[in-house]
């Protein structure tokens, strides 16, 4: 696939370097001529300096042939200027998304739809970093939290404690007492992360995604050997838009968040918008300041919501270390993140991840409904749906243990007729069902073939 | 791993007398010192309650599972107790717990207890299951009914 994406900045490198990774032809259009060097140094990309809503510009990035168009500067009016461009001059059935973060729209103003502008989609993180941040919070364990398949099945990023039996015993042996109840997808170790086969046996300092049903993640936190907890006193450092989506969730629940804000303009606008919470005017790095809020408020749980990744996760850190039982921090260094999980915070949130989860529905549209990345985009959990009238028949009538799957891949979970099921070996797959599978990055061609 | 084997009927308790958190957790405590024949049942209480205080442990609808490891005991200790009327013991709903699995564990012990205590939650998730053994009468039928669920 050809694609196009202006912007070249934080947002745009990243989703470019997964696409290139995935085999895509990219250019990257980007403004700034510094970066344009440098990004052409150091990407396998066309990269073309210049302005995204300047047909030339976009003509010789290769407009023309692009079957895909992202426009993720940090600016909205940039990128949907530049999509209807797109649109206009690029061939026919050219699908456009664009980044947008409606800074400029009041919360309760009406949204704009990616169909009113004649747009595939218009993609915002803070809805997703939001939903994730709810998810868990809500769960008991430590760990990410995230929905698949509309919320039928979920997949928890955890933590291992020194006596779970994860870690000493086999997968396979664990699975002898849990087998529908949820399957070990990936684990991320040291060296990577790998996914694992039955006679695996996990380290205490593993992090492991194990793929559930909602209703099974109690036994997970106790398996997992990580203490468990309920939160209901929340503290959230840094009332953006994700921050203010979480904090307005909350009320919905009749909790009463505690926010801190550092923008004295911010705070004034979000606590007449959040009649529950307490909105307090101040900086939550200074730990002097950040102690005093969490032992006042008795404060259960710290989300830090801050964009600068360093200070994110420095606060996390410290928020663990005076006693907060749950710590989530938004960090899209992903350099970061096993520093962070290692030094005790529970969730590591990334926008950038969340794009480009959802900018990968738009690259596979028609095949694969959702994609999510694991690790350092070393594997990806999809989820397919098999046509009623399938072209490969040989997926059925046997066990999955049966079908010469390429190496690396796991089917996690089947839905079928609304209904999920945790797949084991002998499930047998049928026409129309619905399955998340987990696929290592060198395996993403074959697995479409083969499940297509 | 069932249930059923490892938790033994004479030390299954339908009518616990106690209304508060700490009154379930003395009251557990006996029989579990009991079974690990000459613990002290005010060492099993404490490490008991040491564990709550990090977090409660009524971890799903209706059921807790205290828990704590000791050193000198040498075999995993269960007990289950029962009350209808229900405790207060900070569930994450705020509703009342009815059933406790109380156990204790030899400090060398690795993932065992854990899986124990995931297979209580897995086996009393179901309302229905809950309902039953919350109408049986004695401890035999109460064994009897998780055997049941158990196998399945």
């Amino acid at each position: 696939m050809y694609v196009v994406i202006v912007g070249g900045g934080e947002v745009g490198s990243y989703v470019a370097r997964v696409l290139v990774e995935e085999g895509h032809d990219v250019a990257v259009i980007e403004a700034d001529e510094d970066l344009a060097r440098r990004l052409d140094a150091s990407m396998n990309a066309l990269v073309v300096p210049g302005s995204g809503v300047n047909p030339a510009v976009l003509q010789r990035a290769g407009l023309e042939q692009a079957d895909l168009f992202l426009a993720l500067t940090g600016s909205d009016e940039v990128n949907l200027i530049a999509c209807m461009t797109g649109r206009k001059r690029g061939k026919e059935g050219l699908r456009t998304v664009a980044r947008v973060r409606w800074a400029w729209q009041a919360p309760g103003d009406p949204a704009l739809s990616a169909d009113e502008l004649g747009l595939e989609a218009l993609i915002s993180p803070r809805r997703e970093i939001a939903t994730e941040t709810i998810h868990t919070l809500r769960y008991v364990g430590s760990g990410e939290v995230r929905e698949l398949a509309g919320g039928k099945v979920v997949l928890v990023g955890m933590a291992l404690g020194a006596d779970s039996p994860l870690v000493h015993e086999t997968l396979a042996s664990v699975r002898r007492d849990f087998a529908k109840d949820f399957l070990i997808v990936a684990v991320q170790g040291h060296d990577g992360l790998r996914i694992p086969t039955g006679s695996d046996r996990l380290q205490a300092d593993d992090r492991a995604f194990v793929m559930t049903l909602p209703g099974n993640v109690a036994e997970l936190a106790i398996l997992s050997g990580q203490p468990w907890s309920f939160v209901r006193r929340v503290l959230i450092v840094g009332c953006g838009n994700s921050g203010l989506a979480v904090a307005r969730e909350l009320e919905a629940q009749n909790l009463t968040p505690t926010i801190i804000e550092a923008d004295r303009e911010r705070a004034e606008l979000v606590a007449g918008l959040l009649p529950r919470s307490l909105i307090i005017h101040g900086d939550g790095s200074d730990p002097d300041f950040l102690r005093g809020r969490i032992e006042e408020r008795e404060i259960d749980a710290v989300v830090v919501l801050l964009k600068d990744a360093e200070m994110s996760v420095l606060i996390g850190i410290f928020a663990k270390s005076l006693g907060a039982r749950k710590v989530i921090v938004r960090c899209d260094e992903s350099g970061y993140v096993p520093l962070a999980h290692k030094l005790g915070v529970d969730a590591v949130l990334s926008p950038n991840r969340a794009m480009i989860n959802a900018i990968l529905r738009h690259v596979r549209r028609g095949k694969v409904e959702a994609t999510l990345l694991l690790g350092d985009h070393e594997a990806e959990v999809l989820e397919f749906k098999i046509p009623e009238k399938p072209v490969n028949a040989d997926l059925f009538e046997k066990p999955l243990k049966d079908i010469p799957f390429p190496p690396s891949v796991l089917v996690g979970a089947v839905v079928r007729g609304g209904e999920a099921i945790i797949a084991s070996g002998t499930t047998v797959l049928q026409p129309g069902d619905e399955l998340l599978v987990v696929c290592a990055r060198e395996s993403l061609g074959p697995v479409e073939r083969l499940l297509c | 791993m069932r249930l059923a084997d490892i938790l033994r009927k004479e030390f299954i308790f339908p009518a616990i007398r106690a209304g508060r958190k700490n009154e379930v957790i003395r009251e557990l405590a006996e029989p579990l010192a009991e079974q690990l024949g000459g613990v002290d049942k005010e060492v099993i209480a404490r490490i008991l309650a040491d564990r709550e205080q990090q977090g409660s442990t009524a971890i799903n609808e209706g059921i807790a599972v205290p828990h704590g490891k000791l050193n000198s005991v040498g075999k995993i200790a269960v007990c289950l107790g029962r009350s209808r009327k229900g405790v207060d013991f900070g569930s994450a709903d705020g509703r009342p717990t009815h059933f406790f699995l109380a156990v204790v564990a030899p400090a060398n012990s690795k993932g065992d207890y854990l899986k124990l205590l995931a297979r209580f939650s897995h086996v009393f998730k179901t309302a229905s299951f809950r309902e039953k053994l919350m109408a049986a009468k004695t401890a035999d039928d109460m064994h009897q009914i998780i055997q049941e669920e158990d196998s399945k």
